[in-house]
This record gives structure tokens, C-alpha cells and sequence, in this order.
């Protein structure tokens, strides 16, 4: 039924060949040099910039270790971790979803927090609907994207909007956090709410406006290596390195809040 | 005459020897692998389905939300596809003019692209900022993304190519006898259309329309892209699904049955009307 021409079949058969060779040539790069021990991090899709720092950091320190971020919604990675994704550090933008990891009893040992993280609301650069307070956004005609419910940013701007009184129903439930941002830096919709370390990281791509700090929520980020990791004390080195003086650096030049304040 | 009817019966039946005989141990293990290969993601929804919490989760209203949203954007797209799918299977088929290969390619382009690509492109193009949606936006002030528009859209994108592609190839491989004879019995080119030509190609647009419908009720990947998700208004079943599966991995499955179920009934109502009557025409 789906008769393609010919040379669509080749261009596609030269695609898939070219896809097939690439791991291998990779491949035997790597062999060159030292054996590769690869450690899988998944974490919260707010984690992405200072995780890849600090991986690269890690490896540098490691030579020998690669490390896999996986980023993505933190229940989402919840549920995979639960249903036996072979992952060997978990960190996670807030506790419940923690504690559901280690209540299956998949922690390595108790989750330590090592990072905290504010709410914020994100604008596309131009503003052009003059949204310069929480109100502003549930005005008529304001389009506004936030995390789906289940996932902690989701929480997070419901609990602020729910303390700030206003109703707000928003122009679409996102993923994860990092999807919201894209929404916002595309100009898709007029705000967005994601992390206050977002709008560090985004590098200018967007401006933000205040919350007050009393409509505020502070979500702690907590770390463990995973009961089923084949590489224990690489894990268990990794989420020291994260917590230790370096690792908290980095993240508090990504916008986070350190573990202290967690 | 006789004998001539016995020989075609006898090589008729010797060809059915042959192929009963000759289909090799190997070829049989094969099919047999690629079979429980589809098979064994099915069976293992079934064994983690809740049962006892499905009434539970059809009752539920955001469920049936997006069961009701699928349902309906899924249906439309296929009568878009319809009107407007049918006529360019009929050009890409049919007509002679420069660039019908580079037509022919785009038709095909959506089949191997991901979805989420699918998504992007929409957005570049009928975003805010895109393309085509700037001007729209900023002159009409009119939103495509976030609107029951954009699903229906994303799902077109995707779904449109399967209805051309069956509808063409029919168009291919069906002689024109029947509508040359139209001709000469100086029917207008618009009846031999409409009284042969559509008709000889029935099981084809039924078939293109029912993997069309399948495709749009399944689409996810552009529909969360270039629609995002609210509940009610572009939340579709398979987000429903994507997002319950962080939540309550249970439901998740419950929701995938939902799914499942409806792509089954779907089947097998139309079962004789297109693999049967595709069947008996070749």
C-alpha cells in the first residue's frame, strides 16, 4: 500500500546507513583510549544546565566514567525508575516524588537534599501583553503555559496563584518545566511558570517579573544513588561530588539556592 | 472451452500446492517472531490492567474529556482529509506536470518525519511567531496554538499522507477501461468521476480513511508540540495517557485499554468493508 519510489528507498537505505555506521566509527574511538565505565543521572528537567557542568566536571575528574544525563519531568522519571529503568542516581525537584522512589524501596540510602529552588514567572522578551504582576495573568486574552499538575513546577505555580487568590486557568499544562520555557522563549504564550534558576539559565532568553516572596514557594531538591545501580560507590561518588563545595558552586551560579537553604 | 476451464482449474490448484508446500520452516519462524513481537505489548497491557478500577477511570471527567475530544478531532480530520486528500491523490496520480515528484515527496515527508518534528514545523509556521501565524496573530489577533484548530492540524499533518498514498496507489494500478468506455458513451468527465472512477476506488478511500482516522486518534507528538494540553480543549487520549503515567501508572493502562479497545471495534466493524472487498478485488 505504501508504494514509495525508488529513490526514496535509496535515500532513505543511505540515511540508515549512515545512522548504522555512526555509533560504530564512534565506537572505536572510545576503544583508543580508556575502558568506559558509563554512569546513568536522571534529573529533573530543571536541572539541565548545572547537571551537564557538573557531568562534565565528574568526567574530567573521572576519566575513565561516562555519565548519561537523562532530564525530564520528575514523576515521569519516577515511574520509569519504579518500572525498572536502569538508572543509577536520581535527583529530583521535590520530596514527594523522592519519597515515592524510596517508599518502592529503590534508594541506595535516605535521600539527602542538595539543592532549593524558587518559583518564577517567566516573559518573552517583548512583553508584548504588559504583564507586570501576578494579576496580569488572568487577564482576558493572556495566554499562560505552566507544568501539568503532577510534576513539582505544576505544583508550584498552582500553590503561588492559590495564595496570590487569583484564578488562573492557563493556556496549556506542559510536560515538564523545560517545555514551558521553550513556550515562553518561542513567544508562544505571554508568561510562563518555571523556576526562578530558569530564567538564570535561559541567558537572557527571557525577563521575568517579581513574586512576592510570601506568595513564594521553595521546592528542595533531593539526591540518592539507586538500590539496583551496578555501580554503587560511582553513584554514591557522584552525589557527594554534587553536594561537596564545587558542586554547589555550580549550582548556585545556575540560579539555585544552596543546599542550606533547602 | 471445457478443457480449456479444467486447465486453469488444475494450475490453479497445482499453484496452491506449491505454495502450501514450498513455504519454508525459516519464512513460517519469521512470521511467527514478527507476530508475537506485536502481540506481546498488547498481552502485557491486558495483564496489567486494573479491571476492577476501570469504571472508576471512564467515569471520570476528564477522561471522558479526552476520550470526547479524540473522538471528534480525530473524525474531522479524516473528513478534511477526505475533501481534500482524494483530489490530491487524484493530481499526484493522474496529471502530468513539472515538480510532481518533489509533490509526491512532500506528500511522503510527514510518514518518516517524528511527529515532534511535525509539531516544531506547525509552530514555525502557524505560531505567534511563525510564518504564517505572525500576520494572523498580529493583524486578526487570532491564536492557532492552544485551540482545538491546532489539534486538529497536527493530526491532519500526520494522518493526511496515509488516505493519499492508499488512494493513489488505487488510482495507479486500477485500469482506465471502464472509464475510457464512459467516455466513449459520452459521459461528461465529471460523471465518469463521481459514477466510476470513485466507485472503482471505494475499498482504497475506505482503507486510506480508516488508517488516516487511526493515525489522528493516536497522534501525540505534534498534537503536545503545536497544541499543548489543557484538559477539554486539546488534552487528547494519548497526552491523557502520557500524563497519567506520571501520576498513577495504573490509570495510565486503564486509559491505553480505553484506546485500544476503541482501535479494535473500529477494526473489526469495518472489517468486511475494507480487507474483505481489497481482497476480493485483486
Amino acid at each position: 500500500m505504501l508504494a514509495l519510489s525508488p529513490r526514496i528507498w535509496s535515500v532513505g537505505l543511505a540515511t540508515l546507513g549512515t545512522i548504522v555506521s555512526g555509533p560504530t566509527l564512534v565506537g572505536c574511538a572510545a576503544e583508543d583510549s580508556v575502558p568506559q565505565r558509563e554512569l546513568v543521572v536522571a534529573a529533573a528537567a530543571s536541572l539541565n544546565v548545572p547537571f551537564d557542568l557538573l557531568a562534565a566536571d565528574f568526567e574530567r575528574a573521572n576519566p575513565d566514567v561516562e555519565v548519561a544525563m537523562t532530564y525530564g519531568g520528575s514523576s515521569t522519571l519516577a515511574a520509569g525508575i519504579v518500572a525498572g529503568s536502569p538508572i543509577d542516581v536520581f535527583a529530583s525537584a521535590n520530596q514527594t516524588t523522592m519519597d515515592f522512589v524510596a517508599d518502592s524501596g529503590l534508594a541506595a540510602s535516605s535521600p539527602l537534599v542538595f539543592a532549593a529552588n524558587r518559583m518564577a514567572v517567566a516573559l518573552p522578551q517583548q512583553n508584548r501583553a504588559g504583564i507586570e504582576d501576578l494579576a496580569d495573568l488572568s487577564a482576558d486574552g493572556v495566554a499562560v503555559a505552566m507544568c501539568q499538575p503532577e510534576v513539582p513546577c505544576g505544583e508550584g505555580a498552582a500553590t503561588v496563584m492559590d495564595r496570590a487568590g487569583i484564578e488562573l486557568v492557563p493556556a496549556t499544562y506542559e510536560p515538564d518545566v523545560s517545555a514551558v520555557l521553550t513556550k515562553v522563549r518561542t513567544d508562544q504564550v505571554d508568561a510562563g511558570f518555571v523556576y526562578a534558576s530558569d530564567v538564570v539559565t535561559s541567558g537572557g532568553g527571557v525577563s521575568d517579573i517579581p513574586i512576592p516572596p510570601e506568595l513564594n514557594t521553595t521546592t528542595s531538591y533531593p539526591i540518592t544513588s539507586l538500590a539496583d545501580t551496578t555501580l554503587p560507590e560511582l553513584a554514591a561518588r557522584f552525589v557527594e561530588f554534587v553536594l561537596s563545595d564545587v558542586g554547589q558552586s555550580i549550582l548556585v551560579q545556575s540560579g539555585f539556592l544552596p543546599r542550606s537553604q533547602g | 472451452m471445457g478443457s480449456e476451464t479444467a486447465t486453469v482449474a488444475r494450475s490453479s490448484i497445482e499453484r496452491q500446492r506449491l505454495t502450501s508446500r514450498t513455504t519454508p520452516l525459516a519464512i513460517k519462524g519469521a512470521a511467527v517472531l514478527g507476530l508475537l513481537f506485536l502481540a506481546i505489548p498488547i498481552i502485557g497491557v491486558l495483564t496489567k490492567a486494573p479491571w476492577s478500577t476501570m469504571p472508576e477511570v471512564l467515569a471520570n471527567e476528564s477522561t471522558r474529556q479526552a476520550i470526547w475530544l479524540s473522538l471528534w478531532t480525530s473524525t474531522l480530520t479524516t473528513a478534511v482529509a477526505l475533501v481534500i486528500g482524494i483530489p490530491l491523490a487524484f493530481v499526484l496520480a493522474r496529471a502530468q506536470f513539472r515538480g510532481r515528484a518533489l509533490a509526491r515527496s512532500l506528500v511522503i515527508l510527514p510518514l518518516v518525519l517524528p511527529p515532534v518534528v511535525g509539531g516544531v514545523a506547525l509552530l514555525a509556521a502557524f505560531g505567534r511567531g511563525g510564518l504564517v501565524g505572525r500576520p494572523l496573530f498580529e493583524i486578526g489577533s487570532v491564536t492557532i496554538p492552544f485551540t482545538w484548530v491546532a489539534v486538529v492540524m497536527a493530526q491532519l499533518f500526520v494522518s493526511l499522507p496515509f488516505l493519499v498514498i492508499t488512494v493513489e496507489g488505487a488510482l495507479r494500478t486500477r485500469g482506465r477501461d471502464l472509464e475510457e468506455a464512459g467516455a466513449v458513451l459520452g459521459l461528461s468527465e465529471a460523471r465518469i468521476i463521481m459514477r466510476i472512477t470513485l466507485p472503482m476506488i471505494r475499498p482504497a478511500i475506505v482503507a486510506g480513511a480508516v488508517l488516516c482516522w487511526a493515525r489522528a486518534l493516536g497522534e501525540f507528538g505534534a498534537t503536545i508540540t503545536f497544541a499543548g494540553s489543557l484538559p477539554g480543549v486539546t488534552q487528547t487520549l494519548p497526552t491523557d495517557i502520557y500524563y497519567t503515567l506520571a501520576r498513577d501508572p495504573g490509570e495510565s493502562v486503564a486509559l491505553s485499554m480505553i484506546l485500544i479497545a476503541i482501535c479494535v471495534l473500529v477494526l473489526w466493524v469495518l472489517r468486511g468493508n475494507w480487507a474483505g472487498q481489497v481482497i476480493a478485488r485483486e
